[in-house]
């Protein structure tokens, strides 16, 4: 077999994918909402969150305030703590420069393919670079493909762009709530929605979405456990 | 500098320190779980809080624009289209609804 750094790099495969058009996404309406290219493929470099970047657009657009922003996407990426707490005793890493880099390399897809895909290269060091590597190249190289190709979009549809990150929000939404969501998820997103009607009326743009947040996750605690609830 | 700079940089650590913070604490804390189905909640409510009522400002001239693009969105992930599918879905709702408005005023 080759080196679990390569196996690590070909299990990325399905994340590559599955992140190409949705990085595209994120140049094209990065572009939309008036960001520079080069900001854009910084930003998918160093922040590297596939929602909370479609949320920093939208905020910016709604003329949210930076501290406002990072706030919002601070408390949409606190799962990545449980995440890496679920993976990293699995991994045994001594070095701690080593642990830390494997550590921020993980989205919640690296993190579903390192745990579930059986690819025992991934116990290792090696083999988790490899995974983060391939998906968080075809991250930022498909965030600056989307951003080179906004300028080619005919005219005609400028305006509609504006409803595009809705689209993907919803397009994000509904498959999730077929899967482990379920009844549940969708009464936490409604709730999460007629928070955010109620806080817009006392609170400012960001801290109104920041507030929607917390109040529709905190939703989950009034609904019953579900039986397969770790 | 450029404005942007500081919000990315302000971005890059609020994605990166729930990262790192479990491989500093090493092995020792178990999160409870009460904090365990809180955070699996966020996702959901994020979404929820991002979609609506941003959706009905989109097109600053009338709300039916927003409306016409979360339908088409809905029944595009509806019929498991992947998630730019129904981006692509909800803009071209949207080009006919403004094109439908401006003929009809």
């Amino acid at each position: 077999m080759s080196h679990p750094f390569l196996r690590g790099l070909r299990a990325s495969f399905p994340v590559v994918v599955g992140y190409c058009p949705i990085a595209f996404s994120f140049g094209l309406v990065s572009h939309e909402g008036g960001l520079p290219l080069w900001a854009a493929v910084l930003m998918s470099m160093l922040v590297y969150t596939g929602a909370g970047q479609f949320a920093t657009i939208s905020m910016l657009g709604m003329g949210t305030a930076p501290a406002e922003i990072v706030a919002a996407v601070l408390f949409m990426n606190l799962r990545h703590v449980v995440m890496n707490l679920a993976l990293l005793p699995k991994l045994a890493i001594r070095s701690l420069g080593l642990r830390s880099l494997v550590a921020l390399g993980v989205t919640d897809e690296t993190f579903a393919v390192a745990l579930f895909s059986g690819e025992t290269a991934l116990g290792s060091a090696a083999g988790m670079l490899g995974l983060n590597l391939g998906a968080w190249s075809s991250w930022w190289l498909g965030s600056l493909a989307g951003a080179w190709a906004a300028g080619l979009v005919p005219q005609a549809l400028n305006r509609a762009m504006a409803v595009m990150l809705y689209g993907l929000f919803i397009g994000l939404l509904v498959p999730a709530l077929r899967g482990q969501g379920g009844k549940r998820g969708l009464i936490i997103a409604l709730a999460a929605m007629a928070a955010h009607l109620a806080a817009r009326q006392i609170l400012a743009p960001g801290w109104a979405i920041v507030a929607a947040i917390l109040a529709g996750a905190s939703v989950v605690f009034l609904l019953p456990e579900a039986p397969d609830e770790p | 500098m450029s404005p942007e700079l500081p919000l990315i940089l302000g971005l890059s650590l609020a994605t990166a320190l729930p990262r790192l913070a479990p491989a500093l604490l090493g092995d020792r804390f178990r999160p409870p779980k009460a904090l365990h189905r809180w955070l699996d909640a966020v996702p959901f409510a994020a979404l929820g809080a991002l979609i609506f009522p941003g959706i009905l400002n989109a097109d600053p001239t009338t709300p039916w624009v927003g409306v016409a693009a979360g339908a088409a969105a809905l029944l595009a992930s509806w019929l498991r289209a992947p998630a730019y599918g129904a981006a692509l879905a909800a803009v071209l709702a949207a080009a006919l609804a403004q094109a439908l408005a401006q003929a009809l005023i």
